[in-house]
């Protein structure tokens, strides 16, 4: 089975560090960091990722802005996406998910809600890609 | 000869009153039996069984029912030990996760403090410390200065960098606690407390005796209800850590900056 690649954006390298260490606990995933939202479009252009967890709040390209350029790939359009920031107030909130990230985490987190969230996510995630290969067979 | 005949009649009388009163005793047992099997029969049919148990060529079956009846309370037994264990599993699963937070976040928490010697990144450590591991809103980060007895303010988050004052050591509830040395919390009866303008958490930072430097916290972020645990572990690893990586950092920069002059004198030395 191949290995599920996710994108960690944050500027804060303790955070980033934080994130990536709880993500080790999951298996068959591969672990990239980005330290702003320039950072990670420069890898969006390299490499395909199958879930991306961003903060909000960085220098040069922020996490909406980041989200935005997500979305308006085709190919990146369905990639499940975490927020993960400091920011709690309900605008922010709305403001993500209508800009399509899929769940949204508040600092400090809990390893555990990461790793369910990061889990449920995939699963549908690979569900959906797994019934288009099948439409695209059938 | 009538005598005879007379005594033989009231025998006779004798045995067949005997023997009508022994039929009427037998009819009244049976009409007993027989109610008794009516209120067998109503006692039964209250307990739902079907018909067709009550007969007592049925005993096996009646029989084999108690025994899974039994079997069934005995699996009950089991299912509700099951259970409690169950919920004792999940208390521990909650344990650990926490645990394995606690040690997740110590273990980030140190490994950034101690990976650098400038005091730049040291310092901004410290405050992603405070922001995304604690979840403090408003705070102060405060260094020793060359002039002993002060603390100088380096970092404000959520409040005016320039608005903050030097701390005189031993002096207000900053200065006392940057004098004894111990971590200083206001205890957190309920969530989100409202904020007064004071600190919440004071830590000062020692290595040893010597004070390097104090962080005071005023307000967490709206999301976070109160101090866990885990932030108090935090709060020791950076009265500790923070400390000594601070004290490394001013020893690199002392002795970079001997080894500069050092440096110059040598080849002053050379040149002439």
């Amino acid at each position: 089975m191949e290995k599920s690649k996710i994108l960690i954006v944050e500027d804060s390298e303790t955070m980033r560090h934080l994130v990536s260490f709880a993500l080790k606990r999951l298996s068959n995933t591969e672990i990239v960091e980005a330290n702003d939202g320039s950072d990670a479009i420069k890898k969006f252009r390299r490499e395909h990722f199958d879930l991306v967890i961003t903060d909000l709040m960085m220098p040069h390209i922020d996490g909406f802005k980041l989200i935005q350029f997500i979305r308006n790939q085709q190919d990146n359009a369905r990639i499940p996406i975490i927020i993960v920031s400091t920011r709690y107030s309900p605008e922010d909130r709305e403001r993500g998910f209508s800009l399509g990230a899929n769940a949204y985490i508040s600092k400090p987190i809990h390893s555990g809600t990461l790793l369910q969230a990061v889990q449920n996510l995939l699963k549908d995630h690979n569900t959906s890609i797994l019934h288009k290969s099948i439409e695209k067979e059938g | 000869m009538d005598k005879f005949k007379d005594k033989i009649f009231d025998k006779a009388e004798y045995f067949l009153d005997l023997f009508t009163k022994g039929r009427e005793f037998t009819e009244e047992l049976l009409k007993e039996n027989e109610r008794l099997r009516y209120e067998l029969l109503k006692l039964e049919r209250s307990k739902n069984f079907p018909d067709e148990l009550l007969n007592p060529s049925n005993t096996r079956m009646l029989s084999t029912i108690e025994e899974m009846e039994e079997q069934i309370d005995r699996l009950k037994e089991k299912i509700a030990a099951v259970e409690a264990e169950n919920i004792d599993f999940a208390k521990r699963y909650v344990d650990i996760e926490e645990e394995n937070d606690k040690l997740a976040n110590l273990y980030v928490a140190s490994f950034h403090l101690h990976s650098t010697l400038e005091l730049q990144t040291i310092m901004k450590t410290i405050s992603e410390i405070i922001i995304d591991l604690v979840g403090a809103e408003k705070f102060a980060v405060y260094v020793t200065e060359n002039e002993p007895g002060k603390l100088m303010p380096v970092i404000a988050e959520g409040m005016n960098l320039k608005d903050l004052k030097f701390i005189n050591v031993g002096q207000g509830k900053e200065g006392e606690i940057a004098a004894t040395g111990d971590i200083f919390f206001v205890p957190q009866e309920d969530d989100h407390p409202a904020e007064t303008g004071e600190p919440i958490v004071i830590i000062p930072l020692k290595m040893k005796d010597e004070l390097m430097g104090l962080i005071s916290i005023y307000s967490l972020l709206s999301q976070k209800a109160k101090l866990t645990h885990i932030d108090f572990e935090l709060f020791s690893l950076l009265a500790s850590h923070a400390a000594s990586a601070l004290f490394s950092a001013k020893m690199y920069s002392i002795s970079n900056r001997k080894l500069s002059t050092m440096e110059g004198i040598f080849e002053l030395l050379k040149d002439s």
